[in-house]
């Protein structure tokens, strides 16, 4: 009975499998070409890590870059070239050396594009220090700029503030698995303050629902909403700490704002799709409240949106291309050469410029 | 394997395919040319391959909508032949069997009732899935754990199923391997 059962079933397996030829024969050219270029790829390619072989815990920010890194990372784009300095921070020059030092998350840090092509390395005339790491919001940035604060003085600090999440994130104790600085209102009075006690290692395990519905948390930051209220009060708050602690040691801080590429062109219209009514969204709102912050502190803004178009953006992915990189170089070089002749109001031609009242270096 | 291509923003991926799809084109303009010397088809295919590949080689970006639109034929063709082949599953080799006297049911769960099964600990082997895990070989890959619950349940009716789960498995659906939606956080 066994040997029929099973001579039955070979039966049927033979069956089976002849009725399942042509998929198989239609399927050999596709198996080909995957198999081909799978195979060459992987040779054409340097071995890449990913960015969690590129940082590392760290107890008053968070995480950090890990230091002396000569490398080959990838995550939703290209493969790409990352250099770090003994500190961490990206690029070979130190802080020291510098001409300018930028202040950001993963696009100042150059994430997607090879460390030569990124806006430090462009302009050989220009010594670009980044302080950045992905993932950071303003919180951490201005905790490293007050950590770093005594070898910034007589520099010029560019701050990087991008509107994609940098105004959200820093009224969330968390990224993804990570804990992040983040601030509050004050519950002993009017104000904001920074709050780091919940930082360890251990992955955070609360409310990662958040990042279910980011479109919606994405646009109702361009319209009158109260989360909107919230973000750039808290904005305010910390652009002012950043400007205190720079004046505290004779640098000169300068915001330039970085725009979404969901917020650009045609792209826009489906971000405001994400409001109730679309009509409510305003493209250059963070633009206009920033710049209404940074006029009443004394901060030289600079809107990086008229010279960056969608085309600039790795799409999907909200990195710059090579030539984003490069137009964003133009921007800092002007700016350095404003520095450089003494005098504020920083105008960039083609850009949306705060005067200066008063404060600035 | 599957059949779908990853990675149409990176530089290599698309050179490679720009590479694998001048070769294929070498190949066939040289067996177009039958009827004339070897060494002529040889040298025709090699010189179609070398001007299609030049233009992908040094401009990696030209070739990256010609590998969407293969992916699209792909996933065309992945949803296509995983119909197909479900279908012969279903309708041949487990309705076949069946008749043998096995106890799989070929029918859909009545409303409410649930086909899961949970992790058995200490299972005996009594169903499909708590036998092949049952009859796992540690570090080895799925075929080896499939064939080993076959041999030691005796359902040999099992290896029945075996080609189609090897193409099935290489013909993976578009949401499986579809690059991440636009995000703000290159973190995750």
């Amino acid at each position: 009975m066994s040997a029929l059962r099973t001579a039955y079933s070979v039966a049927v397996a033979v069956v089976a499998t002849l009725l399942a030829a042509p998929v198989l024969v239609l399927a050999l050219p596709f198996w080909g070409v995957a198999f081909l270029t799978r195979a060459v790829a992987r040779r054409l390619e340097p071995r890449a890590g990913s960015w969690r072989d590129l940082v590392r815990f760290d107890p008053v920010v968070g995480w950090r870059p890990r230091p002396s890194v000569n490398g080959y990372f990838a995550e939703r784009g290209d493969v790409f070239h990352v250099v770090t300095d003994a500190e961490g921070w990206p690029g070979r020059v130190g802080v020291g050396e510098s001409d300018l030092v930028v202040f950001g998350d993963s696009i100042a840090f150059g994430f997607g594009v090879d460390a030569a092509r990124s806006y430090r390395e462009v302009n050989p005339r220009l010594r670009v220090k980044s302080i950045s790491a992905p993932g950071y919001n303003l919180v951490q940035e201005l905790l490293l700029m007050q950590e770093m604060a005594p070898r910034l003085a007589g520099k010029l600090v560019v701050w990087f503030i991008y509107h994609g999440n940098d105004l959200y994130d820093n009224l969330s104790p968390f990224t993804g698995p990570y804990r992040t600085p983040f601030v509050r209102e004050r519950r002993d009075g009017p104000g904001w303050e920074i709050v780091t006690g919940h930082l360890n290692p251990a992955p955070w395990r609360y409310s990662a629902g958040r990042y279910r519905d980011w479109q919606r948390v994405l646009a109702s930051l361009y319209a009158p909403t109260f989360l909107a209220e919230r973000a750039y009060a808290a904005c305010d708050f910390l652009l002012g700490e950043a400007k205190r602690v720079c004046d505290g040691v004779g640098a000169r801080l300068v915001v330039c704002t970085l725009p979404s590429p969901l917020a650009l062109g045609p792209l826009a219209s489906r971000l405001a799709q994400h409001c109730d009514p679309p009509e409510v969204f305003d493209p250059d709102l963070p633009d206009r409240k920033i710049g209404e912050f940074c006029r009443v502190h004394g901060i030289p803004f600079v809107a990086a949106k008229p010279h960056l178009s969608p085309r600039d953006y790795q799409l999907p992915d909200d990195h710059w291309t090579e030539q984003g990189h490069r137009r964003v170089a133009e921007i800092l070089r002007r700016l350095h050469q404003e520095h450089a002749a003494g005098g504020p109001p920083v105008r960039v031609p083609g850009t949306v410029v705060a005067e200066v009242s008063g404060g600035g270096q | 394997m599957t059949i779908i291509l990853l990675y149409h923003n990176r530089r290599a991926w698309l050179r490679s395919f720009w590479l694998t799809m001048s070769a294929a084109l070498g190949i066939l303009a040289g067996l177009l040319m039958w009827g004339f010397p070897a060494g002529t088809r040889v040298v025709v295919g090699l010189v179609v391959t070398v001007i299609v590949a030049l233009p992908g080689v040094f401009r990696p970006g030209l070739a990256r909508q010609a590998l969407r639109a293969w992916n699209a034929l792909a996933r065309l063709f992945a949803r296509a032949g995983t119909a197909w082949l479900t279908a012969v599953c279903f309708y041949v080799v487990i309705r076949a069997m069946r008749g043998t006297g096995s106890s799989l049911g070929p029918h859909p769960p009545a409303p409410g009732d649930s086909l899961w099964t949970p992790w058995p600990e200490g299972s005996a082997g009594r169903t499909l899935a708590d036998g092949i895990v049952a009859a796992r070989v540690a570090g080895s890959g799925w075929v080896r754990d499939f064939t080993a619950w076959v041999r030691s349940s005796r359902n040999s009716w099992g290896l029945a199923l075996l080609p189609m789960l090897l193409v099935l498995s290489t013909l993976e659906t578009a949401q499986d391997v579809e690059a991440p939606p636009p995000g703000i956080y290159t973190l995750y």
